[in-house]
């Protein structure tokens, strides 16, 4: 017992004589040290200011490009439904079968929804809501009106509401005379020769 | 980057630059080298390290064995260079023992005993620092230190109870 603890105070004042010596003082090149300390710093605020400007420069980016978008969005939906609203009925056409009507030409309601049954139309007088006509059909009519050209019956339809009867041609009479040949001769009455001679018969 | 003071530099290069020097000594030539490299590590990083000192030590010991190993065609040259070297340790007259004795009897130490020792008396760990930073088991590292200093002791003339006479 008492030779370990003659051990143990040998060793501590070994080791406290050990501790006595003290280590040397390394030459460190402080002023190195300090440059580079101060230029690391200088370099990684200096990454950390162009970080923030890449990324605003990004955000604004993406924000343009968004508002961009989302106003093309806008432009393209108006003309949508401007497209889809276009097929507009004319009131037109009533007005002037209002304006136009006489008490000789009067029509009874029984002819005017043979009128409206014929064209195979709800209102009658609506041109553009008939599922047979066709943009392009429209544009052929539109453009056929102004030559000089055998009209169709929906032409002549539609010339007879916007300007009246005088705007009709003139019948062929050969098919009214009353040869009876002719009489004879004559094809098959459809409703749409009704109502030619109806309109005829009227003049 | 960790923004320190002026006054806390100056503390932690008085602190640790000597221990760290001595440590870095018994590995290879480049003692200063390394502890300023260190030192400017300690510098770069984001925050402070929990455990300081034992951050220090490992990022010195890390670094001299990365010198060593990378200057292996100069050991002849090296060890040539130690012997002319100047000790570890500052002249004082006042001290028991001689500071370039004790500085020659630590470089033929191993290298694992000289770690252990001169990590326990002059950087002042504890033996669970030790461990950690040695990556070796704490009975190991007693083992080391007690045959380190028997080492020391029987060159420095002074007996060891256990030895016979």
């Amino acid at each position: 017992m008492s030779e370990f603890e003659s051990v143990n105070d040998q060793q501590h004042n070994f080791e406290r004589a050990l501790q006595q010596l003290q280590p040397a003082a390394p030459e460190l090149n402080l002023s190195n040290l300090m440059y580079r300390t101060g230029h690391d710093a200088a370099i990684r605020q200096s990454r950390r200011q162009l970080r923030r400007w890449q990324l605003s420069t990004v955000a604004a980016s993406v924000c343009a490009f968004l508002a961009l978008n989302v106003s093309n969005n806008t432009a393209e939906k108006t003309a949508a439904d401007f497209v889809q609203q276009e097929p507009a009925v004319p009131a037109e056409p009533l007005q002037v079968a209002q304006v136009q009507e006489t008490p000789e030409n009067s029509r009874t309601e029984s002819d005017s929804e043979t009128i409206a049954q014929s064209d195979d139309r709800s209102d009658g007088f609506a041109v553009d809501e008939s599922p047979f006509i066709t943009p392009l059909t429209r544009w052929v009519f539109s453009e056929t009106a102004s030559l000089d050209r055998p009209f169709s019956y929906l032409e002549l339809r539609n010339r007879l509401l916007r300007e009246g009867i005088d705007s009709l041609p003139e019948p062929r009479f050969e098919r009214y005379t009353n040869s009876s040949r002719n009489l004879e001769k004559r094809p098959p009455l459809r409703l749409r020769d009704a109502w030619d001679e109806d309109l005829w018969n009227q003049i | 980057m960790t923004e320190w003071s002026p006054d806390v530099w100056n503390d932690l290069l008085q602190r640790y630059s000597r221990p760290l020097a001595i440590y870095a000594a018994q590995f290879c030539s480049e003692a200063e080298d390394i502890v300023q490299d260190t030192f400017l590590e300690l510098f770069r990083q984001p925050s402070p390290p929990e455990n300081l000192s034992a951050w220090l030590y490992k990022v010195v010991r890390n670094k001299s064995i990365s010198a060593r190993q990378s200057r292996k065609r100069r050991d002849r040259y090296e060890q040539i260079k130690k012997q002319t070297r100047e000790s570890w340790f500052e002249e004082n007259p006042e001290n028991q023992l001689d500071a370039r004795l004790i500085t020659s009897q630590l470089r033929e130490l191993p290298d694992g005993q000289r770690e252990v020792v001169v990590l326990r008396l002059w950087s002042n760990l504890t033996f669970t620092e030790i461990d950690d930073l040695t990556q070796s088991s704490s009975s190991t590292c007693h083992r080391l230190y007690q045959t380190a200093i028997d080492e020391l002791r029987k060159q420095a003339g002074i007996p060891c109870p256990n030895s016979n006479p």
